[in-house]
């Protein structure tokens, strides 16, 4: 008895929810709750005369079974689509990220060399120094603060007590040597391109 | 007077809706049976066979369903949906156009050839002819008790919502809630007699 009276009480909560009433209970849908729906929705749906010639009474049982067995369908095959997804969007970052790195080194250096020679050349007043010849090359647009010229000819500051032996000292002016090379090749390029501009 | 479809864009639509995007399926039942009836007879103003209305109508409501959770509301659920039955009508219409344009060959032969297309329509228990049941559904709704039946045409026809019954009617909700209830359970019983002839 006692179970009768819960499954009235269900069925008229779902008669309730049916109306959009107490949908804070709305519970599961069996197929016999399914049954009663769409029983009810057909006696509506002929007062109001919004009937099709026929009324096919299996209707949202069959959208339904349709919906559910897509849903599990489609379930598995949705997470490595979204890991892709994102795997793809990481290495995107990861090249955007590094082209960024180096486009703001290139901007630093070039922006950073024509800011000091800009300085330079409005202060005016000051005693523009040039910088000194680097093997061979006169570097006539190279200019730097205090007329302090730089020189790679300059003898390195050894730390006291610190002795080099003839070889690391052969090294040392050898490794100077490539050092000069590279830079006067750097502003060569660069006093030639700003020469033709 | 025309009857006022029951909630059509009303608040408990919005709620199922809302229970729908929340993981809830029971809800989205409960919009299916809500509109079934509607959305066939949309249908059927685009195609004059039941079975091409009851296949438009049901890929309808599984797109919803898939389009649901980027509902946002903006128009009432059944707008929406009108919107997408509309539009699966007329994708129907152009498909089986094209079809019949390509397709060059005798109907028996191709009806032989698809036994599937035939099963998957092929149910005949659970269509009815809409105008046998509407006699039996409002012949039952004319025998029930005058109080029954007054709530139970108050939210079928006027659409009203149980707080406004009773308010009308003088009795509290609950009573309201089993009233309609009880109306359904008769109507029900008179078709369950009906289909089993």
């Amino acid at each position: 008895m006692h179970d009768k009276i819960t499954a009235v009480n269900d069925e008229e909560i779902l008669s309730a929810n049916f109306d959009g009433e107490d949908l804070d209970k709305l519970h599961e849908v069996s197929e016999e709750d399914r049954r009663h729906l769409e029983n009810w929705a057909a006696m509506g749906a002929a007062l109001r005369g919004e009937l099709a010639d026929h009324a096919d009474m299996g209707f949202a049982d069959a959208v339904m079974s349709k919906i559910e067995s897509g849903a599990q369908a489609e379930q598995p095959a949705a997470e490595p689509e979204r890991k892709v997804h994102v795997l793809s969007l990481r290495k995107l970052g990861f090249i955007f990220g590094q082209v960024a790195a180096a486009a703001s080194i290139c901007m630093v250096t070039i922006f950073g060399y024509q800011a000091w020679n800009a300085d330079d050349n409005a202060a005016g007043t000051q005693a523009v120094g040039t910088m000194g010849t680097i093997g061979g090359v006169n570097l006539a647009s190279y200019q730097n603060h205090g007329g302090e010229a730089i020189t790679l000819d300059a003898q390195p500051q050894l730390q006291q007590g610190v002795q080099l032996s003839p070889r690391e000292q052969r090294d040392l002016a050898e490794k100077r040597q490539q050092e000069e090379s590279r830079i006067n090749n750097y502003l060569r390029g660069y006093v030639l391109d700003t020469a033709s501009n | 007077m025309s009857p006022k479809a029951p909630d059509a864009g009303s608040s408990s639509d919005e709620e199922l809706v809302r229970q729908v995007q929340a993981g809830n399926i029971s809800a989205y039942n409960l919009l299916v049976v809500r509109y079934q009836h509607r959305v066939v007879k949309i249908a059927q103003k685009y195609v004059s066979d039941f079975a091409d209305a009851s296949d438009i109508a049901q890929e309808a409501f599984i797109k919803a369903y898939k389009a649901l959770p980027n509902f946002r509301g903006e128009s009432s659920f059944y707008t929406w949906l009108y919107r997408i039955v509309t539009n699966a009508a007329k994708n129907f219409l152009d498909s089986s156009s094209r079809q019949r344009s390509q397709v060059d060959v005798d109907d028996e032969v191709l009806n032989a050839s698809s036994p599937e297309a035939l099963t998957d329509r092929q149910t005949p228990d659970s269509i009815i002819e809409s105008e046998e049941l509407k006699k039996v559904i409002l012949k039952a709704v004319g025998e029930l008790p005058k109080e029954l039946r007054e709530a139970f045409m108050l939210r079928e026809l006027e659409g009203l919502s149980y707080d406004e019954i009773s308010e009308k009617a003088g009795v509290p909700i609950g009573t309201v809630r089993s009233r309609i209830f009880r109306a359904r359970q008769y109507i029900e019983s008179k078709m369950e007699q009906f289909r089993k002839g």
